[in-house]
Protein backbone atom coordinates (compact mmCIF):
# COMPACT_ATOMS: atom_id res chain seq x y z
CA UNK A 1 0.00 0.00 0.00
CA UNK A 2 2.83 2.34 0.96
CA UNK A 3 4.47 1.58 -2.40
CA UNK A 4 1.32 2.62 -4.27
CA UNK A 5 1.02 5.85 -2.31
CA UNK A 6 4.70 6.56 -2.95
CA UNK A 7 4.18 5.81 -6.65
CA UNK A 8 1.20 8.15 -6.92
CA UNK A 9 2.98 10.91 -5.02
CA UNK A 10 6.06 10.43 -7.17
CA UNK A 11 4.15 10.63 -10.45
CA UNK A 12 2.30 13.70 -9.19
CA UNK A 13 5.65 15.29 -8.36
CA UNK A 14 7.13 14.39 -11.75
CA UNK A 15 4.01 15.65 -13.52
CA UNK A 16 4.07 18.96 -11.66
CA UNK A 17 7.83 19.31 -12.15
CA UNK A 18 7.78 18.70 -15.88
CA UNK A 19 4.70 20.86 -16.30
CA UNK A 20 6.11 23.82 -14.48
CA UNK A 21 9.76 23.53 -15.37
CA UNK A 22 9.36 24.72 -18.94
CA UNK A 23 6.49 27.09 -18.12
CA UNK A 24 7.15 30.40 -19.91
CA UNK A 25 10.72 29.29 -20.67
CA UNK A 26 10.72 31.16 -23.99
CA UNK A 27 9.58 34.37 -22.29
CA UNK A 28 12.16 34.11 -19.55
CA UNK A 29 15.18 32.91 -21.51
CA UNK A 30 14.90 33.73 -25.23
CA UNK A 31 16.38 37.00 -26.41
CA UNK A 32 13.63 39.32 -27.69
CA UNK A 33 14.39 41.59 -30.63
CA UNK A 34 15.93 44.94 -29.89
CA UNK A 35 13.54 46.41 -32.45
CA UNK A 36 10.72 47.81 -30.32
CA UNK A 37 8.16 47.36 -33.11
CA UNK A 38 8.33 43.59 -32.82
CA UNK A 39 5.50 42.23 -30.69
CA UNK A 40 5.24 38.92 -28.89
CA UNK A 41 3.39 36.33 -30.99
CA UNK A 42 1.01 33.95 -29.21
CA UNK A 43 2.27 31.02 -31.28
CA UNK A 44 5.49 30.93 -29.22
CA UNK A 45 6.01 27.81 -27.13
CA UNK A 46 8.34 25.92 -24.81
CA UNK A 47 8.69 22.19 -24.24
CA UNK A 48 10.80 19.64 -22.45
CA UNK A 49 13.26 17.79 -24.72
CA UNK A 50 15.49 14.79 -24.28
CA UNK A 51 18.68 14.31 -26.31
CA UNK A 52 17.95 12.86 -29.73
CA UNK A 53 14.37 14.14 -29.66
CA UNK A 54 12.70 16.04 -32.47
CA UNK A 55 9.51 18.13 -32.23
CA UNK A 56 7.44 20.23 -34.58
CA UNK A 57 5.53 23.45 -34.12
CA UNK A 58 2.97 24.24 -36.82
CA UNK A 59 2.37 27.98 -37.13
CA UNK A 60 0.68 30.45 -39.48
CA UNK A 61 2.52 33.47 -40.85
CA UNK A 62 0.49 36.23 -42.49
CA UNK A 63 1.18 38.27 -45.58
CA UNK A 64 2.48 41.77 -44.82
CA UNK A 65 4.13 40.85 -41.53
CA UNK A 66 7.77 40.52 -40.52
CA UNK A 67 8.58 37.61 -38.23
CA UNK A 68 11.45 36.86 -35.93
CA UNK A 69 12.01 33.35 -34.59
CA UNK A 70 14.52 32.77 -31.82
CA UNK A 71 15.42 29.67 -29.85
CA UNK A 72 16.78 29.26 -26.36
CA UNK A 73 17.69 26.08 -24.55
CA UNK A 74 18.95 24.65 -21.30
CA UNK A 75 22.75 24.49 -21.26
CA UNK A 76 22.98 20.72 -20.97
CA UNK A 77 21.32 20.22 -24.36
CA UNK A 78 24.48 21.50 -26.00
CA UNK A 79 25.45 23.93 -28.74
CA UNK A 80 24.23 22.36 -31.92
CA UNK A 81 20.47 22.49 -31.69
CA UNK A 82 19.05 22.12 -35.16
CA UNK A 83 16.03 24.04 -36.29
CA UNK A 84 14.48 23.88 -39.70
CA UNK A 85 11.62 25.76 -41.31
CA UNK A 86 9.34 23.86 -43.66
CA UNK A 87 6.34 24.93 -45.66
CA UNK A 88 3.31 22.65 -45.45
CA UNK A 89 2.10 21.91 -48.97
CA UNK A 90 -0.94 20.01 -50.09
CA UNK A 91 -0.42 17.88 -53.13
CA UNK A 92 -3.14 16.07 -55.03
CA UNK A 93 -2.03 12.55 -55.88
CA UNK A 94 -3.80 9.68 -57.58
CA UNK A 95 -3.91 6.54 -55.49
CA UNK A 96 -5.13 3.13 -56.54
CA UNK A 97 -7.25 1.61 -53.82
CA UNK A 98 -7.87 -2.16 -53.93
CA UNK A 99 -11.11 -3.59 -52.53
CA UNK A 100 -11.20 -7.34 -51.85
CA UNK A 101 -14.43 -9.29 -51.43
CA UNK A 102 -15.58 -12.90 -51.50
CA UNK A 103 -18.31 -13.88 -53.93
CA UNK A 104 -20.05 -17.08 -55.01
CA UNK A 105 -18.49 -18.69 -58.04
CA UNK A 106 -20.76 -19.09 -61.05
CA UNK A 107 -20.48 -21.04 -64.24
CA UNK A 108 -21.95 -19.70 -67.43
CA UNK A 109 -24.58 -21.51 -69.46
CA UNK A 110 -21.93 -22.83 -71.77
CA UNK A 111 -20.58 -24.83 -68.82
CA UNK A 112 -23.94 -26.36 -67.86
CA UNK A 113 -22.80 -29.63 -69.31
CA UNK A 114 -26.17 -30.56 -70.58
CA UNK A 115 -28.03 -29.81 -67.32
CA UNK A 116 -30.76 -27.39 -68.19
CA UNK A 117 -31.53 -25.81 -71.54
CA UNK A 118 -30.85 -22.58 -73.23
CA UNK A 119 -33.62 -20.42 -74.68
CA UNK A 120 -31.86 -17.72 -76.56
CA UNK A 121 -29.63 -15.96 -74.00
CA UNK A 122 -31.36 -17.45 -70.93
CA UNK A 123 -30.19 -20.66 -69.29
CA UNK A 124 -33.25 -21.63 -67.25
CA UNK A 125 -31.95 -24.43 -65.10
CA UNK A 126 -28.81 -22.51 -64.33
CA UNK A 127 -30.31 -20.55 -61.40
CA UNK A 128 -30.70 -17.13 -62.88
CA UNK A 129 -29.89 -15.25 -65.99
CA UNK A 130 -27.43 -17.46 -67.73
CA UNK A 131 -25.36 -18.45 -64.69
CA UNK A 132 -25.23 -21.39 -62.32
CA UNK A 133 -23.61 -21.39 -58.83
CA UNK A 134 -20.87 -23.95 -58.39
CA UNK A 135 -21.03 -23.95 -54.56
CA UNK A 136 -17.50 -22.55 -54.36
CA UNK A 137 -16.43 -19.00 -53.44
CA UNK A 138 -13.81 -16.84 -55.10
CA UNK A 139 -11.89 -13.73 -54.00
CA UNK A 140 -12.67 -10.74 -56.21
CA UNK A 141 -10.30 -7.75 -56.32
CA UNK A 142 -11.64 -4.44 -57.64
CA UNK A 143 -9.37 -1.44 -58.16
CA UNK A 144 -10.45 2.18 -57.77
CA UNK A 145 -8.39 5.24 -58.60
CA UNK A 146 -8.93 8.07 -56.10
CA UNK A 147 -7.49 11.58 -55.97
CA UNK A 148 -6.34 12.25 -52.42
CA UNK A 149 -4.73 15.32 -50.88
CA UNK A 150 -1.43 14.51 -49.26
CA UNK A 151 0.36 16.91 -46.93
CA UNK A 152 4.04 17.38 -47.63
CA UNK A 153 6.66 19.50 -46.02
CA UNK A 154 9.19 21.35 -48.12
CA UNK A 155 12.39 22.61 -46.57
CA UNK A 156 12.86 26.37 -46.64
CA UNK A 157 15.61 26.91 -44.08
CA UNK A 158 18.07 24.78 -42.09
CA UNK A 159 20.15 26.48 -39.40
CA UNK A 160 22.84 23.78 -39.65
CA UNK A 161 23.64 25.38 -43.03
CA UNK A 162 23.77 28.79 -41.35
CA UNK A 163 26.34 28.22 -38.59
CA UNK A 164 23.66 26.94 -36.19
CA UNK A 165 22.10 30.39 -35.93
CA UNK A 166 19.53 30.51 -33.13
CA UNK A 167 17.40 33.28 -34.58
CA UNK A 168 16.11 34.34 -37.96
CA UNK A 169 14.06 37.26 -39.31
CA UNK A 170 11.98 37.23 -42.44
CA UNK A 171 9.28 39.22 -44.24
CA UNK A 172 6.20 37.25 -45.32
CA UNK A 173 4.87 38.46 -48.66
CA UNK A 174 2.29 35.66 -48.69
CA UNK A 175 0.39 33.79 -45.99
CA UNK A 176 1.75 30.34 -45.28
CA UNK A 177 1.49 27.45 -42.86
CA UNK A 178 4.99 26.64 -41.62
CA UNK A 179 6.51 23.88 -39.55
CA UNK A 180 9.30 24.79 -37.16
CA UNK A 181 11.18 21.57 -36.51
CA UNK A 182 13.54 21.51 -33.53
CA UNK A 183 15.99 18.66 -32.97
CA UNK A 184 18.41 18.04 -30.12
CA UNK A 185 21.35 15.94 -31.33
CA UNK A 186 21.91 12.63 -29.56
CA UNK A 187 25.28 13.80 -28.27
CA UNK A 188 24.85 17.53 -27.83
CA UNK A 189 27.94 18.08 -25.71
CA UNK A 190 28.24 20.66 -22.99
CA UNK A 191 28.61 24.38 -23.14
CA UNK A 192 26.21 27.24 -23.47
CA UNK A 193 23.70 27.13 -26.28
CA UNK A 194 23.68 29.98 -28.73
CA UNK A 195 20.76 32.31 -28.26
CA UNK A 196 21.14 32.25 -24.51
CA UNK A 197 21.96 35.52 -22.90
CA UNK A 198 24.95 35.19 -20.60
CA UNK A 199 24.11 38.35 -18.67
CA UNK A 200 21.13 37.14 -16.72
CA UNK A 201 18.99 35.08 -18.96
CA UNK A 202 19.85 31.47 -19.69
CA UNK A 203 21.49 30.73 -16.36
CA UNK A 204 19.09 27.90 -15.59
CA UNK A 205 20.57 24.44 -15.42
CA UNK A 206 18.74 21.12 -15.21
CA UNK A 207 20.08 18.43 -12.94
CA UNK A 208 19.36 15.57 -15.31
CA UNK A 209 21.97 15.67 -18.08
CA UNK A 210 19.76 14.15 -20.75
CA UNK A 211 16.80 16.51 -20.62
CA UNK A 212 16.12 20.21 -20.77
CA UNK A 213 13.74 22.92 -21.94
CA UNK A 214 13.72 24.54 -25.36
CA UNK A 215 11.81 27.72 -26.05
CA UNK A 216 10.77 29.06 -29.44
CA UNK A 217 10.03 32.78 -29.21
CA UNK A 218 8.06 34.18 -32.15
CA UNK A 219 7.67 37.92 -32.68
CA UNK A 220 5.91 39.83 -35.44
CA UNK A 221 5.35 43.35 -36.73
CA UNK A 222 3.91 44.90 -39.89
CA UNK A 223 6.52 44.89 -42.65
CA UNK A 224 7.99 48.40 -42.77
CA UNK A 225 7.17 50.19 -46.01
CA UNK A 226 10.25 51.34 -47.87
CA UNK A 227 10.60 54.21 -50.32
CA UNK A 228 8.25 57.17 -50.83
CA UNK B 1 22.24 2.70 -5.90
CA UNK B 2 18.89 3.91 -4.60
CA UNK B 3 19.64 7.35 -6.00
CA UNK B 4 20.42 5.89 -9.43
CA UNK B 5 17.14 3.97 -9.44
CA UNK B 6 15.22 7.06 -8.43
CA UNK B 7 16.86 9.12 -11.17
CA UNK B 8 16.13 6.46 -13.80
CA UNK B 9 12.50 6.30 -12.65
CA UNK B 10 12.28 10.09 -12.71
CA UNK B 11 13.50 10.31 -16.31
CA UNK B 12 11.26 7.46 -17.42
CA UNK B 13 8.25 9.05 -15.73
CA UNK B 14 9.01 12.42 -17.25
CA UNK B 15 9.42 11.01 -20.76
CA UNK B 16 6.10 9.16 -20.45
CA UNK B 17 4.36 12.31 -19.30
CA UNK B 18 5.96 14.47 -21.95
CA UNK B 19 4.87 12.11 -24.68
CA UNK B 20 1.24 13.02 -23.88
CA UNK B 21 1.88 16.59 -25.02
CA UNK B 22 1.19 16.25 -28.70
CA UNK B 23 0.73 14.04 -31.69
CA UNK B 24 3.44 11.89 -33.18
CA UNK B 25 4.51 11.90 -36.77
CA UNK B 26 7.23 10.46 -38.88
CA UNK B 27 8.50 12.02 -42.04
CA UNK B 28 9.36 9.50 -44.64
CA UNK B 29 11.48 10.98 -47.40
CA UNK B 30 9.91 10.70 -50.81
CA UNK B 31 11.14 11.84 -54.18
CA UNK B 32 9.66 15.08 -55.40
CA UNK B 33 9.04 16.41 -58.84
CA UNK B 34 9.97 20.01 -58.08
CA UNK B 35 13.42 21.43 -58.69
CA UNK B 36 15.89 21.44 -55.83
CA UNK B 37 13.23 21.43 -53.14
CA UNK B 38 13.49 18.80 -50.46
CA UNK B 39 10.05 17.40 -49.76
CA UNK B 40 8.80 14.90 -47.25
CA UNK B 41 5.37 13.39 -46.95
CA UNK B 42 3.86 13.95 -43.51
CA UNK B 43 2.74 10.61 -42.11
CA UNK B 44 1.56 9.45 -38.72
CA UNK B 45 4.09 7.48 -36.68
CA UNK B 46 5.68 7.34 -33.25
CA UNK B 47 8.78 9.40 -33.91
CA UNK B 48 8.13 12.99 -32.96
CA UNK B 49 5.84 15.41 -31.21
CA UNK B 50 3.72 17.91 -33.15
CA UNK B 51 2.17 21.05 -31.70
CA UNK B 52 -0.44 23.12 -33.54
CA UNK B 53 -0.34 26.79 -32.56
CA UNK B 54 -3.25 29.22 -32.95
CA UNK B 55 -2.64 32.96 -33.39
CA UNK B 56 -4.21 34.85 -30.48
CA UNK B 57 -7.23 37.18 -30.87
CA UNK B 58 -5.23 40.36 -30.21
CA UNK B 59 -3.30 39.88 -33.47
CA UNK B 60 -6.53 39.96 -35.47
CA UNK B 61 -7.83 43.09 -33.71
CA UNK B 62 -4.53 44.90 -33.99
CA UNK B 63 -4.64 44.16 -37.70
CA UNK B 64 -8.28 45.17 -38.35
CA UNK B 65 -7.88 48.38 -36.40
CA UNK B 66 -5.15 49.34 -38.84
CA UNK B 67 -7.49 48.16 -41.63
CA UNK B 68 -9.98 50.91 -40.80
CA UNK B 69 -12.76 48.96 -39.03
CA UNK B 70 -14.46 50.81 -36.19
CA UNK B 71 -15.28 49.63 -32.65
CA UNK B 72 -18.81 48.28 -32.09
CA UNK B 73 -19.78 47.98 -28.44
CA UNK B 74 -22.92 45.97 -29.22
CA UNK B 75 -20.85 43.04 -30.54
CA UNK B 76 -19.40 42.34 -27.10
CA UNK B 77 -20.92 39.58 -24.97
CA UNK B 78 -22.40 41.41 -21.95
CA UNK B 79 -20.44 40.73 -18.78
CA UNK B 80 -23.68 39.90 -16.92
CA UNK B 81 -23.75 36.58 -18.83
CA UNK B 82 -20.65 35.32 -17.07
CA UNK B 83 -22.50 33.88 -14.07
CA UNK B 84 -24.87 31.55 -15.90
CA UNK B 85 -22.49 28.87 -17.21
CA UNK B 86 -22.02 25.79 -15.06
CA UNK B 87 -20.03 23.09 -16.81
CA UNK B 88 -16.26 23.29 -17.30
CA UNK B 89 -16.72 23.11 -21.07
CA UNK B 90 -19.21 26.00 -21.15
CA UNK B 91 -17.05 28.07 -18.82
CA UNK B 92 -13.94 27.44 -20.94
CA UNK B 93 -15.77 28.44 -24.11
CA UNK B 94 -17.15 31.61 -22.51
CA UNK B 95 -13.70 32.37 -21.09
CA UNK B 96 -12.41 32.26 -24.69
CA UNK B 97 -15.16 34.66 -25.82
CA UNK B 98 -14.50 37.15 -23.01
CA UNK B 99 -10.74 36.94 -23.62
CA UNK B 100 -11.31 37.91 -27.26
CA UNK B 101 -13.67 40.72 -26.17
CA UNK B 102 -11.01 41.97 -23.76
CA UNK B 103 -8.42 41.97 -26.58
CA UNK B 104 -10.92 43.84 -28.81
CA UNK B 105 -11.60 46.58 -26.23
CA UNK B 106 -7.88 46.95 -25.52
CA UNK B 107 -6.94 47.18 -29.20
CA UNK B 108 -9.51 49.96 -29.69
CA UNK B 109 -8.41 51.75 -26.51
CA UNK B 110 -11.77 51.37 -24.75
CA UNK B 111 -10.07 51.67 -21.39
CA UNK B 112 -12.97 51.52 -18.93
CA UNK B 113 -14.62 48.64 -20.82
CA UNK B 114 -11.27 46.81 -20.86
CA UNK B 115 -11.07 47.06 -17.09
CA UNK B 116 -14.59 45.60 -16.71
CA UNK B 117 -13.85 42.74 -19.08
CA UNK B 118 -10.54 42.05 -17.37
CA UNK B 119 -12.41 41.69 -14.07
CA UNK B 120 -14.83 39.23 -15.69
CA UNK B 121 -12.03 37.21 -17.29
CA UNK B 122 -10.23 37.05 -13.95
CA UNK B 123 -13.37 35.82 -12.15
CA UNK B 124 -13.91 33.15 -14.78
CA UNK B 125 -10.27 32.07 -14.47
CA UNK B 126 -10.91 31.53 -10.75
CA UNK B 127 -13.90 29.35 -11.50
CA UNK B 128 -11.90 27.35 -14.04
CA UNK B 129 -9.06 26.84 -11.58
CA UNK B 130 -6.50 28.58 -13.79
CA UNK B 131 -6.10 31.84 -11.89
CA UNK B 132 -2.57 30.83 -10.87
CA UNK B 133 -1.63 31.52 -14.48
CA UNK B 134 -2.11 35.21 -13.70
CA UNK B 135 0.50 37.42 -12.26
CA UNK B 136 -0.93 38.95 -9.07
CA UNK B 137 0.14 42.39 -10.23
CA UNK B 138 -1.68 42.18 -13.57
CA UNK B 139 -4.81 44.08 -12.47
CA UNK B 140 -2.58 46.79 -11.03
CA UNK B 141 -0.61 46.97 -14.30
CA UNK B 142 -3.85 47.39 -16.24
CA UNK B 143 -5.03 50.22 -13.98
CA UNK B 144 -1.65 51.89 -14.28
CA UNK B 145 -1.70 51.62 -18.06
CA UNK B 146 -5.21 52.90 -18.68
CA UNK B 147 -3.92 55.91 -20.57
CA UNK B 148 -1.35 54.05 -22.61
CA UNK B 149 -2.87 52.07 -25.49
CA UNK B 150 0.23 50.06 -26.34
CA UNK B 151 0.83 49.02 -22.75
CA UNK B 152 -2.83 48.09 -22.27
CA UNK B 153 -2.72 45.82 -25.32
CA UNK B 154 0.52 44.31 -24.05
CA UNK B 155 -0.77 43.65 -20.54
CA UNK B 156 -4.07 42.11 -21.71
CA UNK B 157 -2.16 40.06 -24.29
CA UNK B 158 0.27 38.87 -21.62
CA UNK B 159 -2.58 37.58 -19.46
CA UNK B 160 -3.98 35.54 -22.37
CA UNK B 161 -0.55 34.13 -23.24
CA UNK B 162 0.06 33.20 -19.60
CA UNK B 163 -3.17 31.22 -19.55
CA UNK B 164 -2.34 29.47 -22.84
CA UNK B 165 1.17 28.62 -21.65
CA UNK B 166 -0.12 27.38 -18.29
CA UNK B 167 -2.67 25.10 -20.00
CA UNK B 168 -0.10 23.84 -22.53
CA UNK B 169 2.42 23.00 -19.82
CA UNK B 170 -0.20 21.31 -17.66
CA UNK B 171 -1.62 19.21 -20.52
CA UNK B 172 -5.08 20.78 -20.14
CA UNK B 173 -5.91 20.22 -23.80
CA UNK B 174 -9.68 20.26 -23.37
CA UNK B 175 -9.74 23.67 -21.73
CA UNK B 176 -7.15 25.03 -24.16
CA UNK B 177 -9.07 23.65 -27.16
CA UNK B 178 -12.29 25.27 -25.91
CA UNK B 179 -10.64 28.63 -25.14
CA UNK B 180 -8.73 28.77 -28.45
CA UNK B 181 -11.83 27.77 -30.45
CA UNK B 182 -14.16 30.24 -28.76
CA UNK B 183 -11.52 32.99 -28.92
CA UNK B 184 -11.11 32.44 -32.64
CA UNK B 185 -14.90 32.30 -33.21
CA UNK B 186 -15.40 35.56 -31.28
CA UNK B 187 -12.67 37.37 -33.21
CA UNK B 188 -14.18 36.16 -36.51
CA UNK B 189 -17.66 37.16 -35.28
CA UNK B 190 -16.47 40.68 -34.48
CA UNK B 191 -14.58 41.11 -37.76
CA UNK B 192 -17.30 39.66 -40.02
CA UNK B 193 -19.99 41.75 -38.31
CA UNK B 194 -17.91 44.92 -38.54
CA UNK B 195 -17.43 44.79 -42.31
CA UNK B 196 -18.93 47.84 -44.02
CA UNK B 197 -19.52 48.27 -47.74
CA UNK B 198 -16.33 48.05 -49.80
CA UNK B 199 -14.18 46.62 -47.04
CA UNK B 200 -10.44 47.08 -47.10
CA UNK B 201 -8.77 44.45 -49.30
CA UNK B 202 -6.18 43.67 -46.58
CA UNK B 203 -8.98 42.81 -44.15
CA UNK B 204 -10.62 40.52 -46.75
CA UNK B 205 -7.23 38.90 -47.33
CA UNK B 206 -6.84 38.27 -43.60
CA UNK B 207 -10.35 36.75 -43.45
CA UNK B 208 -9.70 34.29 -46.29
CA UNK B 209 -6.33 33.37 -44.78
CA UNK B 210 -8.24 32.15 -41.73
CA UNK B 211 -8.71 28.94 -43.72
CA UNK B 212 -5.12 28.04 -42.74
CA UNK B 213 -5.60 29.19 -39.14
CA UNK B 214 -8.78 27.15 -38.85
CA UNK B 215 -6.97 24.10 -40.24
CA UNK B 216 -4.43 24.39 -37.42
CA UNK B 217 -7.21 24.75 -34.86
CA UNK B 218 -9.07 21.77 -36.33
CA UNK B 219 -5.89 19.64 -36.41
CA UNK B 220 -5.29 20.52 -32.75
CA UNK B 221 -8.82 19.43 -31.84
CA UNK B 222 -8.48 16.21 -33.85
CA UNK B 223 -5.21 15.50 -32.05
CA UNK B 224 -7.10 15.52 -28.74
CA UNK B 225 -10.37 13.96 -29.85
CA UNK B 226 -10.12 11.22 -27.23
CA UNK B 227 -11.80 13.69 -24.85
CA UNK B 228 -15.63 13.70 -25.12
CA UNK B 229 -15.62 17.49 -24.58
CA UNK B 230 -13.21 17.98 -27.48
CA UNK B 231 -15.49 15.74 -29.58
CA UNK B 232 -18.31 18.18 -28.80
CA UNK B 233 -16.18 21.12 -29.92
CA UNK B 234 -15.32 19.30 -33.15
CA UNK B 235 -19.03 18.72 -33.81
CA UNK B 236 -19.66 22.40 -33.10
CA UNK B 237 -17.13 23.62 -35.69
CA UNK B 238 -17.71 20.86 -38.26
CA UNK B 239 -19.80 23.15 -40.55
CA UNK B 240 -16.81 25.50 -40.74
CA UNK B 241 -14.54 22.60 -41.62
CA UNK B 242 -16.84 21.72 -44.51
CA UNK B 243 -17.00 25.37 -45.59
CA UNK B 244 -13.22 25.82 -45.65
CA UNK B 245 -12.69 22.46 -47.35
CA UNK B 246 -14.74 23.81 -50.25
CA UNK B 247 -12.65 26.97 -50.58
CA UNK B 248 -10.35 26.58 -53.53
CA UNK B 249 -6.67 26.27 -52.83
CA UNK B 250 -3.82 26.72 -55.27
CA UNK B 251 -1.65 23.73 -54.45
CA UNK B 252 0.75 24.56 -57.28
CA UNK B 253 1.73 27.93 -55.82
CA UNK B 254 5.51 28.05 -55.53
CA UNK B 255 7.12 29.33 -52.36
CA UNK B 256 10.46 31.08 -52.22
CA UNK B 257 12.66 31.80 -49.22
CA UNK B 258 15.51 33.99 -50.32
CA UNK B 259 17.87 36.42 -48.69
CA UNK B 260 17.77 40.03 -49.89
CA UNK B 261 19.89 42.77 -48.35
CA UNK B 262 20.65 40.59 -45.34
CA UNK B 263 17.01 39.70 -44.69
CA UNK B 264 15.02 36.63 -45.67
CA UNK B 265 11.83 37.04 -47.68
CA UNK B 266 9.12 34.39 -47.74
CA UNK B 267 7.41 34.85 -51.08
CA UNK B 268 5.08 33.23 -53.54
CA UNK B 269 1.55 33.38 -54.87
CA UNK B 270 -1.50 33.23 -52.60
CA UNK B 271 -2.53 29.67 -51.87
CA UNK B 272 -6.11 30.42 -50.78
CA UNK B 273 -8.52 31.79 -53.40
CA UNK B 274 -10.36 35.06 -52.58
CA UNK B 275 -13.81 34.62 -51.03
CA UNK B 276 -16.78 35.77 -53.09
CA UNK B 277 -19.41 38.03 -51.47
CA UNK B 278 -21.69 35.00 -51.13
CA UNK B 279 -18.94 32.96 -49.47
CA UNK B 280 -18.17 35.79 -47.05
CA UNK B 281 -21.88 36.01 -46.17
CA UNK B 282 -22.04 32.23 -45.69
CA UNK B 283 -18.98 32.29 -43.45
CA UNK B 284 -20.57 35.08 -41.39
CA UNK B 285 -23.76 33.02 -40.94
CA UNK B 286 -21.82 29.94 -39.88
CA UNK B 287 -19.72 31.87 -37.36
CA UNK B 288 -22.81 33.69 -35.98
CA UNK B 289 -24.65 30.36 -35.55
CA UNK B 290 -21.74 28.75 -33.71
CA UNK B 291 -21.36 31.76 -31.41
CA UNK B 292 -25.11 31.65 -30.67
CA UNK B 293 -24.81 27.96 -29.77
CA UNK B 294 -21.95 28.72 -27.38
CA UNK B 295 -23.66 31.58 -25.56
CA UNK B 296 -27.01 29.76 -25.41
CA UNK B 297 -25.29 26.77 -23.76
CA UNK B 298 -26.20 24.61 -26.72
CA UNK B 299 -22.91 22.72 -27.05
Amino acid sequence: MKKYIFGILFLTFVSTFQAQYCNNFHRKYCYPSENEFFKYDGQSRSALFSKGQKSELTIIVYKGQDYRLSLCADENLGNNIIFKIYEVKKVKVEKVVEHKSTEDEYKTCETCNGEGYIDGETCYDCDGEGQRPTGNTVEVVTKETKVVVEKRKELLYDNSQDDFAMDIEFSATSTRKLIIEVEVPEEGGGGTSKGINDKGKGKKKLDTSEMGCIGVLIEHMPTPKSGF
Amino acid sequence: MKKQKLRALFITGTVILFSCGGDKTDNTPESDTQDSVQAEVIKQNDEQTVYYQIPSPDEMFDFIKNGGLSFKQDLLLPIENSEKYNTALQQSLIFGIYSADLAYTAAFEEYQTSLKYFGTVQKMADRLGISSAYDASTAERIKNNLENADSLVKVTGDTYFSVVDYLEQNNEETKLGAIATAGWIESMYIVLNSLENNPNSDVLQRIKDQKLTFENLYDYLQQHNHSPQVEKIITLVEPLNEFFNNIEENNDAKTTFTKKDGKFVLGGEDTVAPLSEEQTAELKDLVNNIRTKIIEENV
